[in-house]
């Protein structure tokens, strides 16, 4: 029961990390492959200043969220000129030079050993400390994002993003700023997901690299593809598909060994079959395809 | 200094290759086969099995297996690129599928053959031999001038010979090309050929060099990448130039500072060029970068 609580949290920080790329891959249409960089800023700003300088969860969370956005405006800036398949690489190398920063620049990030002792959060008296607790807290996380998600895209600012995704050049010809409507897109979405990246280092209690990699980054993308791109209750139902999916390997007896590299075949297997046969993900409304 | 001359020369001529393959596909098919990384490790690990397991002799068994992975990689274009190819044209599903692939072959790899390093040499490592001042193995030597004949005769094969015209027909010109009774298929599945052989046969080269890790395929994959898109995708010569400005950029920023940094630093490099320059040193103002 205790593991089951466990893997619903686990399944909200996904449904709010699907979600939030889904504003900018789904509705957008610009395909980043660096969330898991906006996710460990989140992680690691909010749990660095709550271990080395006592912040309040609050705080951090939002000290967090607040460094993501300003570094997803600085990864937004290449779309400025890129086609999209050259900006899928540029966001590759950024996810690469991140997670390298995380496992080399050790004076901040202690590398690959990680941040331990990452304290309970307190919010207002209230310490999160059981488990039902910790489901309530992320639960909250995951509605409070897709609704946020949900209203942004839902209204005319949605519609310039889909807009730019559909034809950009239009889009401009209509006198929208479509580069100042991308940097906006991007900084909310960096910053809900380094909101879930928050929340994962207090949930956790300790952090490394290897949460943040570049497979991490690809898993999330595939949660987002598979569900469906563009229609966010996809994405966010391929998110808790693709935490179920080991658990699911595990009851049928695959020994856990072999489980991780299980999932990724599967995965990118999915990956593959989608991309042949419906593009569009199993809910979703759009294919990549112009 | 004459260390690294030979050391740059040695990870350039290896990373050329790699870089040359994916550079014709991107050429003729215009997206990134990120399959290009697994095509790689199989070619390593094909031989592996074939050397080891079966007891075939090691260059019979690296021909039948870079034999082997070109036939892989032509399968890989007509049952996954293919069907893509026909309903739409555009860059996106093929990558995200030739990312999924890659992602398959790596994890599938580590289940077959163990997470752990392979070695596909025999005998005992050998002692460097002593040339213009710096140490280099027998095999290092033997794969720079691989690497030499391979990247001429690939040169000569898109340059000289019918088919190699017919792909860059496709390349520049699909539709002109069709009009003119080109099937653009053959042509693809012409570079597909070429393409993963190359990669395979790199595959081959650093497996004999140094180690097999299922994950060798994502480094070799990246490095060409930077490769490509520095040096000019539009280019022959630019994936040389790319290459070698790659290899000698990550063995001089060891030398400043610790090797843990390599990568991040030839990542910046790439972003630094799509920034100021995407189309890389070489690229001409033709080529297509934005929609």
């Amino acid at each position: 029961m205790d593991y089951l609580l466990h893997l619903i949290v686990i399944s909200c920080v996904y449904v709010t990390l699907a979600v939030s790329l889904d504003m900018l891959a789904g509705h957008t249409g610009i395909l980043s492959v660096c969330h898991a960089a906006f996710f460990a800023l989140g992680a690691y700003t909010s749990t660095l200043l709550a271990v080395r300088l006592g912040f309040a969860f609050p705080l951090a969370l939002l000290a967090g969220m607040l460094s993501a956005a300003m570094f997803s405006v600085a990864v937004s800036l290449p779309s400025v000129r890129l086609r999209d398949d050259f900006f899928v690489i540029a966001t590759f190398a950024f996810q690469l030079i991140f997670s390298s920063l995380l496992n080399n620049w050790t004076v901040l990030t202690r590398g690959p050993l990680g941040i331990p002792g990452i304290p309970t959060p307190r919010i207002l008296g209230w310490t999160v400390a059981s488990r039902g607790d910790w489901v309530f807290l992320a639960a909250l996380m995951a509605t409070v994002a897709f609704t946020a998600a949900r209203l942004l895209t839902g209204g005319p600012f949605g519609r310039v993003l889909r807009a730019i995704r559909e034809d950009e050049s239009f889009a401009r010809a209509l006198g929208k700023e479509t580069n100042r409507f991308k940097a906006t897109v991007f900084a909310v979405s960096g910053a809900i997901a380094a909101a879930a990246g928050s929340l994962y280092g207090h949930y956790v209690g300790y952090i490394d690299p290897t949460s943040f990699s570049l497979g991490e980054s690809i898993l999330i993308v595939s949660m987002v593809i598979i569900g469906g791109a563009g229609s966010l209750w996809g994405p966010a139902l391929g998110a808790v598909g693709l935490v179920a999916l080991p658990e699911l390997l595990r009851l049928i007896g695959f020994p856990a060994v072999l489980a991780a590299n299980l999932r990724q075949v599967l995965y990118g297997l999915l990956l593959v079959i989608a991309m042949v046969l419906r593009p569009q993900g199993l809910f979703g409304k759009y294919g990549f395809e112009r | 200094m004459a260390q690294f001359v030979a050391n740059t020369v040695i990870a350039a001529s290896i990373l050329a290759i790699v870089a040359l393959g994916f550079g014709l596909i991107y050429r003729v098919v215009h997206f990134f086969n990120f399959a290009h990384g697994a095509l790689y490790t199989l070619g390593a690990y094909a031989t592996l099995v074939l050397h080891h397991t079966v007891g075939m002799p090691f260059l019979l068994s690296a021909m039948s297996g870079v034999l082997l992975v070109a036939g892989v990689g032509w399968a890989m274009d007509l049952a996954i690129y293919r069907p893509i190819r026909r309903r739409s044209a555009n860059t996106f599903t093929p990558m995200i599928a030739s990312l999924g692939v890659l992602v398959v072959v790596t994890n599938q790899v580590a289940l077959a053959w163990g997470d752990e390093t392979r070695a596909l040499r025999t005998g005992p490592v050998v002692e460097g031999i002593e040339m213009l001042g710096a140490r280099v193995t027998g095999s290092q030597v033997v794969t720079v001038v691989i690497c030499v004949c391979l990247y001429g005769l690939a040169t000569w094969l898109m340059l000289c010979t019918k088919a190699g015209e017919v792909a860059r027909a496709v390349a520049c010109q699909p539709d002109l090309a069709a009009v003119v009774g080109i099937q653009s298929q053959r042509a693809i599945s012409f570079v597909f050929l070429v393409g993963s052989a190359l990669a395979a046969i790199a595959g081959v080269l650093v497996g004999l060099d140094t180690d097999l890790t299922p994950a060798m395929g994502w480094q070799a994959l990246l490095m060409a990448v930077v490769a490509v898109v520095v040096g000019g995708a539009g280019d022959l010569r630019g994936v040389a130039l790319g290459a070698i400005l790659v290899a000698a950029i990550r063995n001089a920023s060891v030398m400043v500072l610790p090797a843990q940094w390599q990568d991040a630093i030839v990542f910046g490099l790439l972003i630094l060029f799509l920034l100021s320059r995407p189309q890389g040193i070489l690229g001409g103002r033709s080529v297509r970068l934005k929609t």
